[in-house]
């Protein structure tokens, strides 16, 4: 009985050792398993080594055969690199990787052909924007300028870059494909991509060019229903300035005016800013005529309005319309244009504006209106704080005529002196004193007495 | 001399004096290109695009560019009979340009009626700089403040396809153009329509010319540009000197010079052991075993970081990197060179340094960086924090302005303080011998002007790639430029940090720069062969072994192994070189200093005449050029030319022989009428190519080979004659020829 438990426990031993034998056995690695392993060990160029001998020997799986690729374009043996590629693609031709070392050592090479055929091939069967941007630049690198056009074409528009929009827009003008550089300049200027002012400029440029000041006005009018109607406003009568549709621009203004009321102002000084003053009077009036309350951005326009055309009826309107208080900058900013183009005496009727607060602002408004009512003190205070101001040419030459009003007084001496710190205003005073030198100062002195 | 005679002769004598003086100053070509800019839109020269595109083109066809920043207003600070052209590149008008109107329109001191005006881009700075419209007129164009809107409806009407469509096709681009008209003297290059009121983008005057931008360089995706216009031919149509020789550092003795410029980035790096336990490698370490050491045939320029190999900020691994720079200065092919020593990357923030301003950065930026931050893995950084001084004290890349911060900032500890390091570790025969510009390599004035007056050459910065995925050479940089009164040489090309995107894109990359090699060789030798690499490429195989790979193609290829500092004193000595007409075909070179080749294009019926030239060891043709070897330590040699198609591009005469090319550098050079004796310096037995008679039969000595006894040679039927000369380090190998004649 015992003897038949020990043959039977030994029968059990015997079973279960060759159980884990044949365990073991199934589950050995194989050897090419093994031998990635051990490559894993080694330096790249004896992992080389050892890769080159068991080539032929062994037959690689894919990863081995990558590894190989990669090992021999490393090592700089393209030759060979481009076979394991090669081969890697026979069995697998969808392998990125494979693909994508394909190319690479097909450009290393200087074969942009054979890799423009690797990468396309990467593309299409993984498209990223870098394989993209690579292959758009070997299409252009051979002057394949169709295939360029038609990749960069076959993605939309809002996931090119901006250097990649610009070049197919070049490249279907090039190519006469108006359509297309139609369809993808207007689907551009509709969105409201990073650069949709740049495309919404270009697409009215294009409407105007193309004979469609109509369709411009309409289009640019349906923009201005969104948030940033300013800046579109004032891009759109812009382009359609540019491209003398003043007409187009009149429309557009009136249109800014009724959909974007608050901002409609901005179209006045592009306006007047490129020579069509009559044109943006005109439209100002207008404008100011439908406006009940006058805001920070109104009271700019006004005032630039005023300075680039010398009209100043509407800031006087505005001034006497009780439309909406300007703050001080405004009011200063304001009656610094009737100062400029009129004079001191033509403060008289905003005198009550002239608050501290208004000429502290504008310190010139203060010191021509002293001068004007003979406070030659209080002149000479508002000289010497405008004169720490920036003044422009125009405003340093106002100063100047003020200050010959105290001209024979100890303040006149005293901004002579140094009061007036402003460098521009320090020349003109020193040349306002300093007699002309004779050009040839040894032709002026006296002539040498003989002896 | 009696007071009459001296009141007769002393205005004569005056009298011939300023006669002298006169042609004197129009003697030598004029070879200055003076290139306008406005500071106010491009910051210095090296900003503007005429450096980055024209210059080197300008270059090639031998004019030394000399910037000038017309938004100061002031006249230019050069010698008007040295100025060949004067260039704009602007794209808005300047305000007031009246200095430089005033001394353009001088009646003295400009040669050959003056200088050829070029403009790109904007037309209207020249409206204001020469009212006269006599500059117009010049480029071949009228002009007008009108603008034209060109819309896409618009039509080329006229195009030279000889100078258009060069690298990358005429796009047309919408937008608003300068009303410009072409003269009716003017060759047309390109041109808008309608037929009635054409619009000129393209054209060259009588003593000009001008471009359009949309017909100058075409932007693409991916900061790659292409040349429209043909820069070669249209520089060249409105300079007409191709019969004059030009100045080309890139060759030497016949062949293109090859030289190794090793820089220090990465001197620290770990190569990180393949198995646990085994000893890590510093890359410094490995690039003496199986660069430096395994190519003694090949000098290299090493470059080192002083700062990297002091223990109180290099930390831990100093010593060992200190231990190999030593190694490899000992290595006969080396030569020392500096680096600085807290690794300057931003030359810009200290023109002007604040050290308040630096603290903010480092804090902006990490503060506290890593010792190796490129490489040193997470293991490491925890492993090796708290043990390394090195480790708080370095800034990490990203926005601080120099690696080593924590030591206060010292041009003079900087430059001067990190070549005597470098020299303390050299050997004494071999002090240090060049200094490379690290970081943006954007040193300013007053850092090359102390380099300079340290009597050492200095490299660094430019470069540049021309491969097939970038065929164009917009990708690469001239051959130095202006900063303040200094010149900065750059790096000829680009190396591995340019190929693999400063180790960030495959590192294959460096695998092609064969292409680059042979793209700036034909059609034209634009560059010489320069290997840059750094350190750090020693712990990547790609990048080892491309270096490998380069180093093997320099010992097979046609090539003169020279020291970086050789080739920078050429390309100095191409700055300062005179190039002075004698008669036809007959000049006198004077100044060029190290620069000892001339290049003539459009050579295939011209030869060198050895008769009639002086201090001229031979020539070669290559292509349709002709490169002209000038003999070491001739003061003013005299290149003299006949007409002829000899092969060889030399017309020997009767004399001994000539020479046509040599790997080994010639240190000196005698030809008699029937004996030549020259001595050569190199690494290794190279040959020295000579033209003489067809099947002339010389005597040949070799010192240390034949010990005195003359051995017979023959030239060939083409009188070409080689011989091997085992030139090797340490000293100088003579050659004495008699016979031929």
């Amino acid at each position: 009985m015992q003897r038949r438990l020990s043959r039977d426990v030994a029968i059990g031993a015997l079973v279960l050792c060759c159980g884990v034998v044949g365990g073991l056995v199934a589950l050995r690695p194989a050897p090419e398993v093994r031998f990635e392993a051990g490559l894993a060990q080694l330096e790249p160029d004896a992992a080389l080594l050892q890769l080159r001998e068991a080539q032929g020997r062994m037959t690689f799986h894919d990863n081995l055969e990558l590894l190989y690729g990669q090992l021999l374009l490393a090592d700089g043996d393209l030759g060979a690199a481009r076979q394991s590629a090669l081969r890697l693609l026979a069995r697998s031709p969808s392998t990125v990787a494979a693909l994508d070392m394909l190319a690479e050592i097909e450009v290393i090479q200087g074969d942009l052909p054979r890799a423009v055929v690797a990468l396309r091939r990467a593309y299409h069967t993984a498209p990223s924007a870098e394989r993209r941007s690579r292959l758009a630049g070997y299409y252009g690198a051979l002057r394949m300028a169709d295939a360029e056009r038609a990749l960069l074409a076959s993605v939309p528009s809002e996931t090119l870059t901006r250097a990649e929009i610009d070049r197919l827009s070049l490249l279907l003008i090039d190519a006469g494909q108006i359509d297309a550089y139609e369809a993808l300049l207007s689907g551009l200027a509709e969105g409201q991509g990073p650069d949709h002012l740049v495309f919404k400029r270009r697409w009215l440029e294009y409407l105007v060019e193309s004979g469609r000041p109509t369709d411009a006005v309409a289009a640019a009018s349906r923009w201005l229903e969104r948030p940033d109607a300013a800046a579109v406003l004032e891009a759109s009568v812009q382009a359609l300035i540019g491209r003398g549709a003043v007409d187009a621009a009149i429309r557009l203004a009136r249109a800014g005016f009724a959909a974007a009321p608050e901002h409609g102002h901005v179209a006045l000084p592009v306006l007047a800013r490129t020579g069509h003053g009559g044109v943006a009077r005109m439209l100002q009036d207008e404008w100011l005529a439908g406006r009940q309350t006058l805001g920070a951005g109104d009271w700019a326009t006004l005032t630039a309005m005023a300075e680039s055309t010398g009209d100043l009826r509407a800031l006087h309107a505005a001034l006497v319309s009780g439309k909406g208080p300007a703050g001080p900058d405004a009011t200063a900013a304001a009656l610094m244009q009737f100062l400029r183009y009129r004079g001191p005496v033509a403060l008289v009727p905003y005198r009550g504006l002239l608050d501290g607060v208004v000429i502290e602002k504008a310190p010139l408004l203060g010191a021509a209106w002293s001068i004007w009512r003979a406070d030659l003190a209080g002149g000479y205070r508002d000289l010497v704080a405008a004169a720490q101001q920036p003044l422009s040419d125009w405003d340093q030459l106002i100063w100047m005529s003020l200050a010959e009003n105290l001209r024979g007084t100890s303040f006149h001496r005293q901004l002579l002196a140094g009061a007036a710190t402003h460098p521009g205003l320090r020349q003109r005073l020193r040349e306002a004193v300093t007699p002309a030198r004779p050009l040839d100062a040894l032709a002026a002195r006296s002539a040498p007495r003989p002896g | 001399m009696t007071p009459l005679l001296r009141q007769l002769l002393l205005p004569a004598a005056l009298a011939l004096l300023a006669g002298a003086t006169a042609p004197a100053a129009c003697e030598a070509v004029p070879r200055t290109t003076l290139a306008l800019y406005d500071g106010t839109r491009e910051a210095a020269p090296r900003d503007t695009r005429i450096h980055r595109y024209a210059e080197l083109v300008l270059n090639h066809l031998g004019q030394v560019v000399v910037y000038h920043d017309i938004a100061r207003n002031a006249a230019p600070q050069v010698d008007p009979a040295s100025v060949a052209l004067v260039m704009s590149w602007l794209d808005a008008p300047v305000a007031d340009v009246s200095a430089l109107g005033a001394w353009l329109a001088q009646d003295q001191g400009f040669c050959d009626g003056g200088p050829r005006i070029v403009a790109f881009d904007d037309l209207a700075p020249w409206a204001a700089i020469d009212p006269s419209g006599r500059s117009m007129a010049a480029m071949g164009v009228t002009w007008d403040a009108a603008i034209r809107a060109v819309g896409i409806g618009a039509t080329v009407i006229a195009r030279d396809r000889a100078l258009m469509d060069f690298e990358t096709d005429f796009l047309l681009v919408p937008g608003d153009y300068r009303a410009v008209g072409a003269t009716p003297a003017a060759r047309v290059l390109l041109q808008l329509g309608p037929p009635e009121a054409p619009l000129t983008l393209a054209a060259i005057g009588a003593g000009g010319g001008y471009v359009h931008a949309s017909a100058a360089v075409q932007a693409a995706p991916g900061g790659r540009a292409a040349w429209v216009i043909d820069p070669f031919a249209f520089f060249e149509a409105v300079l007409q000197q191709d019969a004059v020789p030009r100045p080309d550092p890139t060759t030497f003795q016949g062949l293109r010079s090859f030289f190794v410029t090793i820089l220090p980035t990465g001197w620290l790096d770990l190569m990180p052991a393949p198995v646990f336990g085994k000893p890590d490698r510093l890359a410094s370490e490995v690039l003496v075993e199986r660069v430096i050491e395994a190519f003694p045939d090949l000098p290299m320029s090493v470059a080192v970081l002083a700062g990297d190999l002091a223990t109180e900020i290099g930390g831990r691994h100093a010593a060992r990197g200190r231990q190999a720079a030593m190694q490899a200065f000992a290595a006969p092919n080396v030569e020392a060179a500096a680096e600085g020593y807290s690794d300057i990357w931003d030359w810009d923030f200290f023109a002007r340094y604040d050290s308040s301003q630096e603290a903010l950065m480092m804090a902006a930026s990490g503060g506290q960086g890593t010792e190796d931050a490129l490489v040193t893995s997470a293991f490491q950084m925890l492993r090796e924090a708290v043990a390394d001084p090195g480790m708080v004290r370095n800034a990490q890349w990203g926005g601080a302005p120099r690696r080593y911060a924590g030591v206060p900032f010292d041009l003079n500890r900087e430059l001067a303080g990190a070549m005597s390091d470098v020299t303390a570790l050299a050997p004494p025969a071999r002090p240090v011998g060049l200094f490379a510009w690290s970081g943006n390599a954007r040193p300013f004035d007053t850092a090359l002007r102390a380099v300079g007056e340290a009597g050492l050459p200095g490299i660094g910065g430019g470069g540049g790639i021309m491969d097939a995925a970038r065929p164009s050479v917009t990708g690469l940089w001239p051959m130095s430029v202006q900063v303040g009164d200094q010149r900065q040489v750059y790096d000829a090309l680009g190396g591995d940090a340019a190929f693999t995107g400063y180790w960030t894109e495959p590192l294959s990359g460096l695998h092609a720069l064969p292409q680059t090699l042979r793209l700036t060789e034909r059609p034209r030798r634009l560059k010489p062969f320069q290997l840059a690499l750094a350190a750090r490429s020693m712990i990547h195989f790609q990048t080892l072994r491309a270096v490998q790979n380069a180093l093997r193609l320099a010992r097979e290829a046609e090539i003169v192994p020279i020291r970086a500092s050789a080739y920078v004193a050429a390309a100095e000595g191409f700055a300062r070189m005179r190039i002075i007409p004698e008669g036809p075909d007959l000049w006198r070179i004077r100044d060029g200093g190290a620069l000892r080749t001339l290049r003539l294009d459009d050579a295939a019926g011209r030869v060198l005449d050895m008769t009639r030239s002086e201090g001229v060891m031979g020539a070669r043709r290559v292509g349709t050029s002709l490169f002209v070897a000038l003999a070491p330590g001739v003061e003013a040699p005299l290149v003299s030319l006949s007409a002829g198609r000899d092969p060889s591009g030399i017309a020997p005469g009767v004399g001994a022989p000539a020479l046509s090319s040599s790997r080994p550098v010639i240190e000196t050079w005698a030809r008699g009428d029937c004996t030549l004796d020259f001595q050569v310096s190199g690494f290794a037995p190279g040959p020295v190519t000579l033209k003489t008679a067809p099947g002339a039969r010389l005597a040949v000595a070799v010192s240390g080979v034949d010990d005195g006894r003359p051995r017979a040679a023959t030239a060939d039927a083409g009188g070409m004659l080689t011989l091997v000369v085992p030139a090797a380090p340490g000293g100088l190998r003579g050659v004495s020829i008699s016979g031929g004649c």
